[in-house]
């Protein structure tokens, strides 16, 4: 069985973001950068699917040419190789989504599994568009996957407000990974030096013959408004009167 | 600038813990395993090492299989002079002079490697000897066995590798050869000697085994 995942570069999501003065984007000096961490649940995930029988995991990142960063974290964990599209410009979900179509067409894997968002843009839509022009089933929000012994069928449970959702879907399918689907593994070092020697292959977006320009813009940025500091307040009945008649919540 | 003179004895010493690879539980190496530091570190903190990628401190699965096929079949050693190619820690040389190797040069283009393979030599109290250089090309005029471990890890180098093996084999040198499967290797020619089950991925807990041929290259 063959199965791709992703593994889009993100801010490293410790560090804190600056917006850049005139709001056209983030400062990226000093910026360091890492998997999105629900990519790298989807990642381990793939892996523990292989570890039951065999399968090939293929990860794909669309991004700027330093992704292959990410994509070698990915073999590090135990994937067995890459794909980087390369695209220093502008995508949104619909060009990624459109991206992995035509790879998900060369490719033929039996299962997507992709994180549900990336933390950077908080999108949630390219696993949703990808099943979607696949013609495929989804299960999103993914707490356990299970797949049937003959590798047909998947059983997800989803996290879904006030409680979980059991659904079963036919692959080929997409899968997204919620936070606790599993906790990813570290990479070893032999798992970083073999990663090295594993095969990554790079390709252009503008190459690819796709019709995928991006269908929203990204207006402005802005951080959030700075927070006023605190007052202390000497007793209760005053806690009390100004949550009243000041913050008018009680 | 030539770099600072480095005690690579006392580093291996530090770093590694002495086990046993899998497939031969009667050898001892320097190997960096799940309880040592490094098997957790990440590339920053090897690079901030200042040493080249320690493959050296690992068994994989191709030099674990030969060594073992060595171990079973010591006339394959016996009495004859031993080129170990890629060696590492030279896991497959140690396993050639306990089967009775007249002599062995353990050769790796890392000078770690050598270190490494001495320090595991005197570990198993055998004797070896170390060089460090690429031989690809060259005619091994004195040696009758070649031995290559797991060295067809990346396409471009497999084809160069099996090509120079086949030459000494075309010039009346033995070599054997050991591979996971990792798919570069063309093996439509090679004679198959045994499948053992490798840990793959030098996995410690030895979960995912999977089949290492030995080979005997033909010319």
């Amino acid at each position: 069985m063959k199965i791709l995942v992703t593994a889009k570069q993100v801010t490293d999501p410790d560090m804190k973001i600056k917006v850049k003065p005139d709001g056209s984007g983030i400062a990226t000096e000093g910026i360091s950068y890492k998997v999105n961490p629900f990519d790298e649940i989807a990642i381990e995930e793939a892996i523990r699917i292989k570890e039951k029988g065999a399968a090939e995991i293929v990860v794909v990142s669309v991004g700027p040419k330093d992704a292959s960063k990410e994509i070698r974290s990915g073999l590090a964990m135990g994937a067995d190789r890459g794909i980087l599209v390369v695209s220093e410009g502008f995508t949104d979900p619909w060009t990624v989504a459109s991206v992995l179509k035509k790879i998900v067409d060369e490719e033929k894997p039996e299962l997507v599994l992709m994180g549900k968002q990336a933390v950077d843009g908080d999108n949630n839509q390219v696993g949703q568009m990808l099943a979607e022009m696949l013609g495929w089933p989804q299960a999103c929000f993914a707490s356990k996957v299970e797949l049937s012994a003959d590798r047909a069928k998947a059983s997800v449970t989803r996290e879904v407000d006030g409680g979980f959702d059991h659904v079963e879907v036919d692959l080929p399918a997409v899968i997204t990974a919620d936070l606790r689907l599993n906790e990813p593994r570290y990479a070893s070092l032999p798992g970083i030096m073999k990663a090295k020697k594993k095969p990554l292959k790079e390709m252009e977006l503008k190459a690819m013959g796709l019709d995928a320009q991006p269908k929203v813009k990204w207006h402005k940025f802005q951080a959030p408004p700075e927070r006023k500091a605190g007052i202390k307040v000497p007793d209760v009945p005053t806690l009390v009167a100004k949550l009243r008649d000041e913050a008018k919540v009680i | 600038m030539a770099a600072p003179e480095r005690d690579m004895a006392g580093f291996i010493r530090t770093h590694t813990r002495v086990g046993s690879p899998l497939l031969c539980p009667e050898l001892r190496l320097h190997l960096i395993t799940a309880e040592c530091h490094l098997w957790r570190a990440g590339e920053a903190e090897v690079q901030a090492l200042g040493i080249p990628e320690p493959y050296w401190a690992f068994c994989w699965a191709g030099g674990q299989a030969l060594a073992r096929h060595l171990l079973d079949h010591p006339q394959l050693a016996r009495g004859r002079r031993v080129l170990d190619f890629g060696s590492g820690g030279a896991v497959e040389g140690i396993a050639a002079a306990r089967a009775g190797a007249a002599c062995v040069l353990a050769v790796d283009i890392d000078p770690w490697a050598a270190e490494a393979a001495r320090m595991n030599a005197a570990l198993n109290g055998v004797a070896l000897s170390t060089a460090t250089r690429d031989p690809i090309g060259e005619g091994c005029e004195e040696h009758e066995l070649v031995l290559a471990g797991d060295v067809a890890y990346e396409p471009a180098f497999a084809g160069r590798v099996l090509a120079w093996l086949r030459s000494l084999a075309g010039q009346g040198r033995e070599v054997l050869l050991a591979d996971p499967g990792r798919g570069y290797l063309a093996t439509a020619d090679l004679e198959a000697l045994a499948n053992l089950r490798a840990p793959a991925d030098v996995d410690d807990d030895a979960r995912h085994l999977r089949e290492t041929t030995v080979y005997r290259v033909r010319p």
